[in-house]
């Protein structure tokens, strides 16, 4: 009787078969960039789309995320949406930018419509108005931003700048400029420009102002400068030496390097009661202080154990904890804004290269190959790493992916460039 | 006098059962061909389990034939059966030979022959009752087996060209599987993509759904009984 009913179980099971779901398992991709194409229209009397359309494919292309093919060729006009799509789904793009410059009512505009191809959709649509806003760098970076966005989920950050020192060899005297650029490198400002040495820019978490070292008397002495007036104050208000500033990211304080006996120790300045108190005291140098996004914190570099490593530190009390262990050096951290990593200059015995370090599985990947590489920091939206390296005896900007994976020089001219820093 | 009067009774009984259970069990084996396995050792799951039923069956076959051996035997010799059982019976039915030894025993000490006699009245049924579903089943395989054969080259279009059509861009973070459902028309045009449990970077979940669009219309069932409205895509990114 058993047997019987295994066989009528059985037998049910043949049966119902018939009713089940097909279960398909996709275990093969293709892991890349995904395919874009991006066509502008048209001109007005001030505006030519080419230079728009330039800009975003750059801007999109040097992101990673987006293999930017050659539109050309793909008719772009047609006015049969169906016919439209099978187009460009012919010539193999996932997506499709496609954007006009006009005159209308004697003011130029610039508008323009993103497509799912797959999904035969328009994603966005936008329209700029040209008269307010007539930088074409800016509104092309704007576009790049909403189009970056919208595709990846991920905080565009076509719009935002870099700081970085520059010198230069004038008939036997150096000068030293401090510059505000866009990321790609051009719009490029001198906000301060001196025969001493400057150095280690700083963005306040606003990006109204930058905080850096200048040797104008004589000795390092960090100055706060405000962007917009051009106004400079010094930090401290005694004859104290100070370097490696580091805005708290609440924007109350501001770390920084001082000499105690000769020995380097870090302080953190009271922005608004303006008052200093000292952070660390060991035997060794104490230094490149960073702030931990939640303000209660400090990453620094030190030499306590012999070799310069990485470590962090409460500012309320407490001891310090090293961080790092790989390799014989580590230095210059900087921390992601989501605080799960630290980019630093890293050495294990082939050169000063730059690494990310995981704090939550403390895990070190080198992502530069240079040999003087140095000064990393994150782009805000952490999927990016700008640092300084050398090429052919002249300090040069590369931005990276965080995986190292693409990489891309910022041009700058033919200056000789270090200590880059992306804004907040 | 009794007694044997009852025996031979028995006898005839038996051996007219025994001619009945020769021809149906004739016919079976007749039916059946043991090879139709072959065709449908394919590795889909649902395959494996349709395989697993014939195995099955050939299984409850033999049993049934061993049992009327047995109960032969029985008749001529009750403790030697009991032996012979023992050195036939397969591992896996242990358990039930186990059982039957205890009703051996139990036979002797109870009146042995009107005991066997009854079983033997329900192992006819039994057989007869198998017999019915075992018609029903080998129909069933054999439109299965041509069925799966058509399934499966429908899975493995569909699965190439969504394959095909996947591309994941660099660096996103996401679970080990990721289950989308799709929806589709007969014609193979998808009408709905959703994910389900899928925690990951927005990023990959779209490289997903871009991969189902980009597969419609998928490949039309070649034939409508295979044709699913529900297809249950299991994502898992290649190492």
């Amino acid at each position: 009787m058993k047997k019987l009913l295994i066989l009528i179980l059985l037998n049910f099971l043949l049966f119902s078969n018939a009713y089940s779901e097909l279960t398909i398992k996709i275990n093969r991709a293709e892991i890349g960039a995904l395919p874009i194409m991006i066509k502008f229209f048209g001109k007005t009397n001030n505006f030519e789309s080419i230079n728009f359309q330039k800009i975003i494919q750059n801007d999109l292309y040097g992101s990673g995320y987006f293999n930017v093919l050659d539109s050309n060729n793909v008719k772009n006009n047609l006015s049969d949406m169906k016919t439209q799509f099978a187009l460009w789904t012919l010539a193999g793009t996932n997506y499709f930018l496609k954007g006009e410059v006009y005159t209308e009512n004697r003011n130029d505009f610039i508008k323009f419509d993103l497509y799912n191809v797959i999904k035969k959709n328009i994603i966005i649509s936008y329209k700029i108005n040209l008269k307010d806003n007539n930088n074409i760098r800016k509104v092309s970076h704007t576009i790049s931003n909403v189009v970056f966005e919208e595709i990846t989920g991920i905080k565009g950050i076509f719009d935002t700048k870099i700081a970085y020192i520059s010198t230069e060899k004038k008939l036997n005297r150096k000068i030293y400029k401090l510059h505000v650029a866009d990321i790609d490198g051009y719009n490029s400002v001198a906000i301060y420009k001196s025969s001493k040495q400057i150095m280690s820019p700083t963005w306040s978490p606003k990006n109204r102002k930058i905080a850096y070292v200048s040797f104008e008397n004589n000795k390092p002495e960090i100055f706060i400068q405000t962007l917009a007036t051009g106004e400079r104050v010094k930090l401290l208000n005694n004859n104290n030496s100070s370097s490696a500033p580091a805005w708290s990211p609440n924007g109350k304080y501001m770390a920084y390097t001082s000499s105690v006996n000769g020995n380097l120790e870090i302080f953190i300045y009271d922005l608004i009661k303006k008052t200093s108190k000292r952070i660390t005291n060991s035997i060794g140098i104490d230094t490149e202080a960073e702030w931990h996004p939640n303000s209660s914190k400090l990453f620094f570099t030190s030499d306590r154990s012999g070799k310069p490593h990485i470590y962090i530190k409460s500012i309320a009390n407490g001891i310090a904890k090293r961080v790092t262990f790989d390799g014989v050096y580590n230095a210059d951290s900087n921390i992601s804004s989501d605080g799960k990593y630290i980019s630093l200059v890293h050495n294990s015995g082939n050169g000063h290269k730059i690494a990310l370090f995981s704090l939550e599985d403390k895990y070190l990947n080198v992502i530069s190959n240079g040999r003087l590489d140095e000064a990393p920091s994150f782009a805000p939206n952490n999927k990016m790493i700008l640092f300084a390296s050398k090429k052919i005896h002249k300090g040069i900007l590369v931005a990276t992916s965080n995986d190292g994976r693409i990489r891309k020089e910022i041009e700058l001219e033919g200056e000789d460039v270090r200590e880059p820093i992306w804004s907040n | 006098m009794i007694k044997r009067k009852k025996k031979i009774i028995f006898i005839k009984v038996f051996i007219v059962h025994l001619i009945v259970i020769l021809l149906i069990d004739l016919n079976i084996s007749a039916y059946i061909k043991p090879n139709t396995t072959n065709e449908i050792n394919i590795n889909a799951n649902f395959i494996n389990l349709k395989s697993i039923s014939l195995e099955d069956l050939e299984k409850k076959r033999a049993l049934i034939k061993e049992k009327k051996r047995k109960l032969e035997e029985k008749k001529r010799k009750k403790l030697e059966a009991l032996k012979k059982k023992k050195k036939l019976a397969a591992e896996k039915k242990r358990k039930e030979e186990e059982a039957k030894k205890k009703t051996l025993e139990k036979l002797k000490k109870d009146e042995e022959s009107e005991l066997a006699n009854y079983e033997l009245e329900k192992i006819e049924k039994e057989l007869l009752e198998i017999q019915r579903i075992e018609n029903l089943i080998k129909q069933q395989v054999i439109r299965n087996a041509q069925l799966s054969d058509a399934e499966q080259r429908y899975i493995l279009t569909i699965k190439s060209k969504i394959e095909n059509n996947w591309l994941i861009p660099h660096g996103t973070k996401h679970d080990k599987i990721c289950t989308a459902i799709v929806n589709q028309l007969p014609s193979g045009k998808v009408t709905s993509v959703k994910i389900h449990g899928c925690k990951g970077d927005s990023l990959y979940i779209e490289s997903l759904i871009n991969a189902v669009w980009k597969s419609s219309p998928l490949p039309i069932a070649p034939d409508i009984e295979i044709f699913q409205e529900n297809i249950v895509l299991q994502f898992e990114e290649p190492e």
